[in-house]
């Protein structure tokens, strides 16, 4: 096999971090150390809140739309909206002159 | 109480001012522009609903989603695989429709769909787009789709004459079905709804009389909303249909 196959081949085989025989082995052995390391650098306890988004729209969009907070309210949000913008509405430009 | 109520049924079609221009409706910002203007709004923002914040879709995403199936289906069984250039077309048509219909159905809104101007010259400037589709992708051998085939030949003529009429009032009828359906589903709740509320406020007979316009008050309205939803589908239906018989005339 030639080295570019070969280096071809290394992008689809994802690196060799442990392996059942790597686990049994010595644990101050090099490859085990590298191992250790890593995780250690991988931050641990519960991943950080999101951050707040400051744009009323998109607190609104994270509070409505986004991942589990999905759900139909903003269409009764958006009801009530028209029925008081369209009886305001109604009421400046017709209603009030009826007697 | 009477402040509550239009008087007429025909009261919630009219246009009403904001701002006026040089005293012509044409330029002043009327509740259609501002209805518009909300519809548009919506539609624009609807691309971020289809964003993915897990690994799965969420509900808004599956909504949008099943409205994206159910068009491409509509399309790709109406036109075939090549209907696939104009599904952008067909699906913003279907949303702006969908949601001016059903926006339309809360109380005190204004129902953009009834108006037949905007609502007729949308379907007249979609038929001479797909005419004009037709002609410059066949050029004179467009006018075949004016001659069923086996047409015998002394009938050409009359036939001709018939399918021209024909094809041209699709370009009425489109605008003129959905126009139609909503402006009658309006005036007929709102009839119903007064019906109701006069019984019911005449007597106490009145008021157990009055149950049963109710029901058909309840009814009318979930008929509305199944309308609404259906003539935006059906708008679209037929416009392919139109778009495929330029596409590929027989």
């Amino acid at each position: 096999m030639s080295f570019i196959a070969r280096r071809q081949l290394s992008t689809l085989i994802p690196p060799k971090i442990a392996s059942v025989k790597n686990i049994g082995e010595n644990p101050n052995a090099k490859r085990m150390g590298e191992l250790v390391s890593f995780y250690k650098k991988l931050p641990t306890g519960p991943a950080p809140a999101a951050k707040k988004p400051i744009n009323p729209f998109l607190r609104y969009k994270a509070a409505y739309f986004d991942g589990n907070n999905a759900s139909g309210k903003p269409l009764v949000h958006f009801a009530a909206f028209i029925l008081i913008l369209g009886y305001t509405w109604e009421y400046q430009t017709h209603l009030k002159h009826h007697h | 109480m009477k402040k509550m109520f239009m008087h007429s049924p025909l009261e919630q079609f009219e246009m009403k001012m904001l701002l006026m221009m040089n005293d012509m409706l044409a330029l002043s910002m009327t509740n259609y522009v501002v209805y518009l203007g909300m519809v548009s709004f919506m539609m624009y923002n609807m691309m971020t609903l289809l964003n993915k914040t897990n690994l799965e879709w969420n509900r808004w995403g599956l909504a949008m989603l099943a409205m994206y199936d159910t068009m491409l289906n509509m399309v790709k069984s109406q036109m075939g695989n090549k209907g696939g250039y104009y599904f952008p077309l067909m699906f913003t048509l279907f949303t702006f429709m969908l949601m001016a219909n059903l926006v339309s159905m809360m109380p005190y809104s204004f129902a953009m769909s009834a108006q037949l101007v905007p609502v007729v010259s949308l379907s007249l400037s979609l038929w001479l787009g797909v005419t004009m589709l037709g002609l410059a992708k066949h050029k004179l051998v467009y006018f075949s789709l004016f001659v069923p085939n086996g047409t015998p030949l002394p009938l050409v003529p009359v036939l001709v004459l018939m399918e021209t009429l024909s094809n041209s009032s699709r370009a009425m009828s489109l605008g003129l079905r959905l126009s139609a359906n909503v402006l009658s589903g309006h005036l007929l709740m709102l009839m119903l709804g007064s019906l109701m509320f006069n019984l019911m406020n005449s007597s106490m007979f009145g008021m157990f009389f009055g149950m049963m316009p109710m029901l058909g008050v309840v009814a009318m309205v979930m008929l509305e909303f199944a309308m609404s939803m259906m003539q935006a589908y059906v708008f679209c239906m037929l416009f392919s249909g139109y778009m495929k018989d330029s596409m590929y005339l027989h």
